[in-house]
């Protein structure tokens, strides 16, 4: 099956439009993401499902992007963090993490963000310890956590996420 | 790494996709895809055909039947999680999905898909050997079912046949109080070893008890012998320690750069005295 001919249509709601793009069957939803779909917030670290860094929500739940093919997306719900900010202004949990020194490279913060944003939604108001344990499939080689955590339990970014910003 | 070239196909019925699969040695079925698509990237597999079982829905159920809870083999491990006829009917799976990889991972990935890889150092194929599960197959050549201790049959290997498919599993309710307790590097990771073990306390006496190993060898290991000692016997440290001793006696149990033999029979003997002191309420 070649790239040209074995191409299957997918049709996702993306940060809430409808999207859709052809995909071969072997193409990682990471990848369609990025490369088709300009989407680069998303990154690639390890694709074989260790790092965390390529972490979005499918169906509000946290994924692996790299450990998912981009045709098993189809009729699936997906948020990236481009859709995260309105208007040009951050997502109160993005906030929290600039607040917080919650990123330094960059390169987990997505992942991060999107993990946390799942968390808070199902959890309000969750422990240190609870945060912990939800960013634990995440590596960050910058910030040693803490402040990732701080983050995450920070009062603004835990009302906030519940009220309105989804 | 990105994935190998395949061919795809999503049934949406068991028997359109055991027709894809029989017949045809490079097909797998795809289940979550957390074990097969990284093996994919790191071309430790590369299937010439993929059967995609997610649009089959009757495999994606839970079933709170009278005789036993059925759980269908695409049910994800968080749905498992989070189920409330799981919780009450089989509180041993719930307990050590706790330790199965992280919330991403548990989003994606499948109880028939975890049994079916039968990695030696996963947690879903110690749950079905200690709860008596039973496994159904569908194939070509009709339905069978097969208990988990004749399914497991080395690293990587069960009993799956030509063509057949792993479609459901059966959990018999249990009188035994269990405990599941592992350790690993870090939270998420394999296991170096971990310990199922369930009992009955009747008059302050072990009765029925049940242990089961993992992480130590290529498959689940039931240990009898250990499980017999306990019989009739007041449940402390030093009686927990002496099943802990037979269970492990024997057993050739592999060393890798995670931790050698030695080091994780140590483990191993430690987990099953915690288990079992906890199976049998007491506060370790």
């Amino acid at each position: 099956m070649t790239d040209q001919e074995g191409q299957l249509p997918v049709r996702v709601t993306l940060n809430g439009q409808p999207a859709s793009f052809l995909a071969a069957p072997r193409t990682s939803l990471s990848d369609a993401l990025r490369d088709k779909l300009r989407l680069t917030g998303l990154k690639q670290g390890c694709e074989i499902g260790v790092c965390g860094s390529c972490t979005i929500l499918v169906d509000d739940k946290p994924i692996r992007a790299c450990l998912m093919l981009a045709v098993q997306a189809d009729g699936k719900r997906i948020e990236t963090i481009e859709g995260l900010a309105t208007n040009g202004e951050l997502h109160p949990l993005q906030a929290s993490f600039q607040r917080h020194h919650g990123l330094q490279c960059g390169f987990c913060t997505s992942g991060m963000v999107l993990t946390a944003l799942a968390l808070l939604r199902d959890n309000p108001a969750p422990s240190r310890d609870e945060a912990r344990e939800a960013i634990s499939g995440n590596l960050c080689r910058c910030t040693g956590y803490e402040t990732i955590i701080d983050a995450i339990v920070d009062p603004d970014a835990m009302r906030a996420t519940q009220v309105g910003h989804g | 790494m990105k994935f190998p070239d395949f061919s795809y196909a999503r049934p949406a019925t068991i028997s359109e996709a055991i027709k894809l699969l029989s017949g045809n040695d490079d097909a797998r079925p795809l289940a979550g895809g957390q074990s097969l698509l990284p093996m994919m990237a790191l071309r430790m597999a590369s299937p010439g055909l993929l059967v995609d079982l997610g649009l089959i829905e009757e495999l994606a159920v839970i079933a709170d039947g009278d005789a036993t809870l059925r759980i269908g083999a695409m049910v994800t491990h968080d749905t498992t999680a989070r189920s409330e006829a799981v919780a009450r009917r089989t509180p041993l799976l719930r307990q050590a999905l706790h330790h199965v990889a992280h919330q991403a991972v548990r989003n994606r990935g499948t109880l028939g898909g975890s049994l079916a890889n039968a990695d030696g150092s996963a947690e879903m194929p110690v749950v079905a050997v200690a709860l008596d599960a039973v496994m159904t197959l569908q194939g070509p050549d009709g339905v069978r079912r097969i208990r988990a201790d004749e399914f497991f049959q080395g690293h990587y290997t069960t009993a799956i046949g030509e063509g057949e498919l792993l479609t459901c599993i059966d959990f018999p309710d249990s009188a035994r109080s269990w405990a599941f307790e592992e350790v690993s590097r870090r939270p998420g990771d394999f296991a170096l070893a971990m310990v199922a073990a369930g009992l009955q306390i009747a008059n302050g006496k072990c009765l029925n008890a049940s242990l089961v190993i993992g992480g130590v060898s290529d498959r689940p290991i039931r240990s009898e012998s250990a499980a017999a000692v306990l019989d009739g016997r007041t449940l402390d440290r030093a009686v927990a320690t002496e099943a802990a001793q037979i269970a492990l006696d024997g057993v050739r149990v592999r060393s890798d750069i995670h931790a050698d033999a030695r080091f994780r029979t140590e483990l191993a003997k430690n987990l099953v005295v915690r288990a079992l002191l906890r199976a049998g309420g007491a506060n370790d």
